[in-house]
């Protein structure tokens, strides 16, 4: 027997492809010299099951993991803007509708009367003002914590203020081109996606593109472009089609998303 | 998965459920940080869900499943991997301090303790991509055939890789044991 097919069927033993009396007939065929290398080999191999055994994950692990699923749960069922009036008619009767249009009425009155004066306007323009600001400032320190939770946090913060000032893009540009972890580079190019209505954003998206070596947030930038109907991106996925180590799915992804754009 | 792919989320829970110990335990033999694996797994996971339309029909039946999961755990180490090396290495000391609360007084087991100190060590010495073929073959219980096509290439070419990998992980080891 050949050393190298003694090699393999050691490799065939030690993976269970064969049995122990089997591994031990090819033992007895070889030359006592072929056999040292191995012997040696299985010393390595056996050493390895004394190494410390996988400890159980923490539970946080499952709450991690089922608090994401419910999220996109969330996404997938989202009503996309249809009702379905005549399946809602035959659940209620006439007598219910009547009374529900009755209260709605009363509540209308109510309200009438006891609509707030100017002052308690301003004031809640001035409170929801303070939330914006405060909302913001969590934002913004929370970009700059070590734990990745954090900074999703920070990132889906970002899509609760109804306007963002340069602080806010610029933080948010930061972290997409700096940010260590993919997740969080991913969520924050959806963030900025939904500011752009600004130019400085889309431009900073645009540029952002040929500094990205991760296929998900490169995919994630693409898309966004195309959402965005951002034709200026072309030339930047272009370029990106030039890297040689470009992923094949991102490869494809980025010369559909050229051709939509063209 | 393609219950998944074509909407079904809650068939992910399902998968989860099966695989999720499975992939900690990779995880944890590369980074030797159950923390870190934690965050990994979650990785794979939300890419999974992200990105379940990229999953492909097979005919090589639940095998390809896996395959997937192995090959997108794979990239997540990979980007580990770079950002590790980016922060600088660093030794985590975490299944050290672990072994620690152990009672170890005794001579032999200190000396079985350091030889598989250099063992870890050792394992570390490897490429990625060469601790991952060790610890799915070694670890989870992975047949060559499975792990060949997880890294796409051949079963033969696995069985030499796999070799060669024992090789080197013996060289690095004996070379420790003399420092």
């Amino acid at each position: 027997m050949s050393q190298e097919q003694l090699k393999e069927k050691w490799m065939d033993y030690m993976n269970g492809s064969i049995t122990l009396q089997e591994w031990e007939s090819f033992k007895s065929q070889a030359d006592p010299a072929q056999l040292s290398e191995l012997e040696g080999l299985e010393k390595i191999w056996l050493a390895m099951d004394e190494l410390p055994a996988t400890p159980e994950p923490e539970a946080t692990m499952d709450e991690r993991f089922y608090a994401t699923l419910s999220e996109f749960r969330k996404e997938a069922t989202a009503p996309r803007g249809t009702v379905n009036w005549a399946s809602i008619l035959e659940v209620l009767s006439w007598r219910r509708l009547a009374l529900g249009m009755l209260i709605f009425a009363v509540g209308g009155g109510f309200g009438y009367v006891l609509s707030p004066s100017g002052e308690y306007k301003q004031e809640i323009s001035s409170l929801s003002s303070e939330m914006k600001d405060m909302k913001e400032m969590m934002m913004l320190t929370l970009l700059e914590k070590p734990a990745v939770q954090d900074r999703l946090r920070a990132v889906s913060l970002s899509s609760e203020l109804p306007e963002a000032d340069s602080r806010v893009i610029e933080a948010l540009v930061q972290t997409l081109n700096s940010d260590e972890n993919v997740n969080v580079r991913m969520v924050t190019v959806e963030a900025l996606a939904r500011f752009g209505r600004y130019p400085e954003v889309r431009q900073a998206l645009v540029s952002s593109i040929s500094r990205q070596s991760s296929p998900m947030v490169q995919i994630a930038l693409a898309e966004a472009m195309v959402a965005l109907n951002e034709k200026g991106a072309v030339e930047a996925l272009k370029g990106l089609l030039e890297k040689d180590d470009l992923n094949d799915i991102v490869r494809q992804k980025v010369q559909q998303s050229i051709e939509v754009l063209t | 998965m393609l219950k998944v792919k074509a909407g079904d989320l809650d068939k992910m829970a399902l998968l989860y459920e099966r695989h999720n110990r499975n992939l900690f335990g990779f995880f944890y033999k590369l980074t030797g940080s159950g923390s870190v694996s934690e965050d990994l797994v979650h990785n794979v996971f939300y890419r999974m869900l992200k990105y379940r339309y990229t999953f492909t029909e097979d005919t090589s039946g639940s095998h390809r499943f896996t395959a997937w999961m192995y090959h997108l755990a794979r990239n997540v180490n990979a980007d580990h991997f770079k950002k590790q090396k980016k922060v600088s290495y660093t030794d985590d000391m975490e299944p050290w301090e672990r072994k620690l609360k152990v009672d170890e007084n005794a001579h032999s087991q200190m000396a079985k303790s350091q030889d598989l100190e250099l063992l870890q060590k050792a394992i570390k010495h490897l490429a990625p991509e060469k601790q991952e073929m060790l610890i799915l073959t070694k670890y989870q219980g992975m047949k060559y055939e499975q792990v060949a096509d997880i890294f796409g290439i051949t079963e033969g070419a696995v069985k030499v890789r796999m070799h060669r990998v024992l090789q080197e992980l013996r060289e690095v080891y004996l070379k420790l044991e003399k420092v």
